[in-house]
């Protein structure tokens, strides 16, 4: 403390005091110096002279000062000496220093780190030289670019370079370990194209990795590299088994290399080949590409566009079936942020939080503007005497709000420690999925940048309120003021800061609170299969070792050997775990019928008794038999909401779908279950037999293996894992409960649940200590009247409840002005909370009775106080 | 010695630059400048001067220098600049108006008015 005062001393001192004041000394000394030898030489004695000489210039202090006022810069020299002052008298608050500290620290460092993590996610620029002249491209059908259309957009040179990349799911092996990691195939181009380089050993080029050379090149991210092989830099040159395939690995990528995936972090790129891609020469979608083209100099995005659009228009007349819908007007955007793909949703979430997070810092800073109040009143004597003295309203203005930025940068030294907690905590949050996103997020420049832009913005915020109204001093009324201390008019300010924070912490009670409810709701909702008895293997096959139906053939030999399992009733065959936040959907139309181009479904690509084993019932029609093979009748069943959605009035059974010749016929209809959401209204999905669509089934999606038992599941999962590993030790493989595989989507509730729910809670004990800080003051204020009231022979009681009613009134504005605020709010969320009413009773209720509850108590203690008053004591103040 | 007359307020400034103006001064030199111009009728309060150097130094009207005096001192020197030189001769013409309006007025007669 000393130590920054000293600090703040030879500032001062070394900002103005040293230079000028020597020569201004010097100056003066030098004028009366020469004046005095001119007195000698008038015959004056040099003892005279020097004296007379004084006597002639006048005050040498006062003309000394004159000089310095014109030379010091008084708003930043005042600015210090305030500084000073401010520490030196919130140093005699500690309460107040406190309270703001916590209260502006818990405001900027949620805020902070929110804004850090936003960032992060949204404005993060994957690595490549020149983002501004890269653009992501999208044909107008909202399809990706197949290999084959890729080349045919290359080779218009449209673009000065066009890459692509694709993610896919790679078996690494080593030994007899297999581990699935996340890949990434990339055209040959695509290091080069955008600029990338290898920290460590190099990247391909695009002659050596072209996909007719059948490259077996790898470059491995730095975390991959970390992880698999240690750091160790004896990796290049190695060969790693990656789908069984013999892989030489040429480098590893920076540590903070972004990729063009954004969150979802690929471990190895290799080229796009057959190899990794199965189906490289299909025109169609399935193997489709994320495209990004490298701008000509100065080519405008729109005429890009327009040619993009012209070239797809022309891939769609060449080949109408498997580009349909290509003629569309193509999507072209910046690569910055995360690549929003119109999804209202992806946007929603985070700009509730922003606003959310807002409220919080708004209710931290009137806490604090609400004190920087009280403060200003107690304080209006010492202001009228600076008056008095001269000091200018600005000045007083100012003086007042460096106190409230010091409190603010207090608070923000408090919060930026939050934040950067937050941001460790946040940044090893996974969502449990198939692909783990991890949020790296480093504490950087950006986030203290952001938490000094916000500590100034609250400073303000809190300061400048009190700074006006406690510069609007009346000097003489002041002065003479001595006792008299009755201000309660002046407290309508504060009082409707308390209302404000009661009100803004009944929208976040209330939509935190829905957010549990709908959390609840999903938790306890049905899903419509059984969730106690079902076991479920997810298994990443080597592609190239099952071509053709080789998966279908592989997934047989499972069931078969899982058959004989004791534990096991039955087992079955999917492409699609539902409610494991994978999806699949295609476009399809019914036989005879012309539908709207792009009608799309769901998707599950299942084996026979599937349904049994999820205890799906089947309510018309046939499962699917063994008979069910490739080159027999292709056939597929439908959930009721699809025979809801298309046919109508009519029984689905014996009709034909699919997507062109041939089609397949609907043998069976089975009870809706959920597929993407539980909270969704059920929505049509269609079940493919699993040994038809050989072609999906050598996609690189894993197959996933169920099975039912007959008691607990858990029991069985060993005898499952050996049973796999049996027929193929290189397959990578995981097993779970259904009931654990299904929990992807209450598991984003629940965190976004337990953000809000904290969110909530900081706020309502924010508001709180708002609401306490009020009644206490005011009872404070009203010790005098309270004595009176004694005196005159008021019970303890009715004081008690004289002020708990005036805090319970404010708590009752607050909670009025919110709920109405929280009805106009949560109907733009209803999406977001599945399941539960925008204007559900109950959550409105209970915040009212937390609130209520709260009030009672952050007034009961002040309340409680009055009545301790003892009149003579009080009176005696007067 | 003639009459001494008290400065109006303003004129202390026009009077340094005109000072100033006929050559490179010190402080002192700038009230003995002064004593001679104004044949020592103007009664300068010696250090009124200072701040008053000061402040045109701050406005941009006045150059300064540590140099050596004549008594072999360091003194600081002022020298007028541009923006110095340009407010002298507007100063200077804006008091003559001033003094002849102040004349003609005071000269008037009942009649003439």
């Amino acid at each position: 403390m000393r130590a920054i005062k000293f600090l703040f001393w030879r500032l001062a001192h070394f900002v103005r005091r040293s230079r000028t004041e020597r020569e201004i000394g010097d100056e003066l000394a030098f004028h009366i110096q020469s004046r005095a030898e001119d007195l000698v030489r008038q015959g004056l004695s040099s003892t005279d002279a020097a004296r007379q000489a004084r006597v002639d210039f006048g005050g040498i202090e006062r003309y000394k000062e004159q000089c310095r006022d014109t030379r010091s810069v008084p708003v930043f020299e005042n600015a210090l000496r305030d500084l000073v002052y401010a520490w030196r008298s919130l140093r005699r608050s500690p309460i107040l220093v406190l309270v703001a500290t916590l209260s502006l620290g818990l405001g900027i460092g949620v805020n902070t780190a929110l804004l850090g993590a936003l960032s992060a996610i949204f404005l993060r620029v994957p690595t490549m030289t020149d983002p501004a002249g890269v653009v992501a491209i999208e044909p107008g059908n909202s399809d990706q670019f197949s290999f084959l259309n890729y080349r045919d957009l290359q080779d218009s040179g449209i673009f000065a370079d066009v890459v692509g990349s694709r993610t896919t799911l790679l078996n690494l092996r080593s030994g007899d370990n297999v581990e699935r990691v996340d890949g990434l195939a990339v055209t040959a181009n695509f290091f080069e194209g955008l600029g990338i380089r290898a920290s460590l050993g190099r990247i391909f080029t695009r002659d050596e990795a072209s996909p007719e050379r059948d490259p077996r090149l790898a470059v491995l991210s730095y975390a991959c590299w970390q992880r698999r092989f240690g750091g160790d830099p004896a990796v290049l040159e190695r060969v790693v088994n990656l789908n069984g395939q013999s892989f030489l690995v040429l480098g590893v990528l920076p540590q903070h290399y972004r990729p063009v995936t954004g969150l979802m972090s690929p471990d190895v790129y290799v080229p796009v080949s057959a190899l990794v891609l199965p189906n490289l020469n299909s025109r169609g979608n399935g193997n489709g590409l994320a495209v990004l083209g490298r701008l000509r100099h100065q080519t405008p995005p729109h005429q890009v566009q327009s040619e993009v659009t012209a070239l797809a228009q022309q891939l769609e007349r060449t080949y109408p079936r498997e580009n349909e819908g290509f003629s569309l007007p193509a999507r072209v955007f910046p690569v910055r942020g995360m690549q929003m793909r119109g999804s209202a949703e992806l946007i929603a979430f985070p700009v509730l939080l922003i606003v959310l997070f807002g409220l919080v810092l708004l209710i931290a800073c009137s806490n604090v503007a609400g004190l920087l109040l009280a403060r200003a009143t107690a304080r209006r004597g010492e202001f009228a005497i600076r008056v008095a003295l001269g000091a200018g309203r600005a000045r007083l203005i100012q003086s007042m709000l460096i106190e409230s930025f010091l409190l603010a940068f207090l608070g923000a030294g408090a919060g930026s420690l939050l934040a950067v907690w937050l941001v460790q905590v946040l940044s090893v949050v996974t969502l449990p999925n198939h692909q783990p996103v991890q949020l790296s997020i480093q504490p950087d420049f950006t986030l203290y940048v952001l938490g000094l832009g916000l500590a100034l913005a609250s400073g303000l915020l809190c300061g400048v309120v009190p700074a006006l109204r406690a510069s609007k001093v009346g000097v003489v009324a002041e002065v003479q003021r001595t006792g008299n201390r009755s201000i309660t008019g002046r407290l309508w300010l504060r009082h409707s800061l308390v209302v404000g924070q009661v009100a803004a912490s009944v929208v976040l009670l209330v939509i935190s609170s829905l957010f549990l409810r709908s959390l609840i709701r999903t938790a306890t909702l049905n899903p419509g299969f059984d969730l106690d008895h079902g076991l479920v293997a997810t298994l990443y096959l080597e592609p190239n070792r099952y071509l053709g139906d080789g998966a279908a053939l592989f997934a047989e030999r499972v069931l078969e050997r899982v058959d004989r399992i004791p534990e096991v009733r039955s087992g079955s065959v999917a492409s699609v775990i539902p409610l494991a936040g994978d999806r699949s959907a295609a476009r399809f139309e019914v036989q005879g019928r012309p539908t709207a181009t792009g009608a799309r479904t769901y998707l599950n690509n299942v084996s026979p008794r599937y349904f049994d084993t999820m205890g799906i019932p089947l309510l018309r029609g046939r499962d699917f038999r063994p008979s069910d093979r490739p080159g027999s009748p292709r056939v597929v069943i439908v959930n009721e909401a699809f025979q809801r959605a298309y046919f109508p009035g009519e029984d689905a059974v014996g009709r034909h779908v699919g997507y062109g010749e041939p089609f397949s016929e609907i043998v069976g209809v089975v009870k809706d279950s959920s597929y993407a959401s539980v909270s969704e209204a059920p929505t049509p999905v269609l079940y493919y037999s699993y040994a038809q669509v050989p072609s999906l089934s050598t996609q690189a999606r894993p197959l996933m293996v169920h099975v039912r038992t007959d008691g607990d599941p858990g029991a069985a999962i060993r005898s499952v894992a050996r049973a796999i590993a049996d027929i193929d030790n290189k397959v990578a493989f995981e097993v779970k409960t259904i009931r654990e595989a299904t929990t992807f989507e209450l598991d984003v509730r629940r965190l976004g649940s337990a953000l809000l729910g904290s969110l909530g809670g900081v706020g309502l004990m924010l508001a709180m200590i708002g609401l306490y800080g009020v009644v206490a003051y005011a009872v404070a204020a009203r010790t005098p009247e309270i004595g009176i009231r004694m005196a005159l022979g008021a019970s303890s009681e009715r004081v008690l409840w004289s002020v708990l009613g005036q805090g319970l009134r404010l708590v009752g504005m607050g909670l009025a002005v919110g709920s109405v605020l929280s009805l106009l709010v949560t109907h733009l969320i209803a999406d977001l909370i599945g399941g539960v009413s925008p204007t559900d009773p109950v959550t409105f209720a209970g915040t009212a009775l937390v609130l209520a509850f709260t009030g009672l108590v952050a007034s009961y203690f002040p309340a409680r106080r009055a009545t301790l008053i003892d009149p003579l004591t009080a009176l005696r103040q007067e | 010695m003639g009459q001494e007359v008290g400065l109006l307020p303003g004129t202390l400034d026009l009077l340094i630059l005109k000072a100033v103006s006929l050559g490179q001064l010190h402080g002192y030199g700038v009230l003995l400048r002064i004593g001679q111009m104004s044949g020592g009728a103007l009664d300068v309060e010696q250090g009124a001067l200072y701040p008053a150097l000061y402040r045109l130094e701050g406005q941009g009207l006045l150059d300064t220098e540590w140099g050596v005096s004549d008594n072999n001192r360091k003194a600081k020197y002022y020298r007028l600049t541009t923006a110095g030189r340009k407010r002298l001769r507007e100063e200077t013409a804006g008091w003559q108006r001033l003094t002849a309006v102040m004349a003609t007025a005071l000269k008037a007669r009942l009649e003439e008015i």
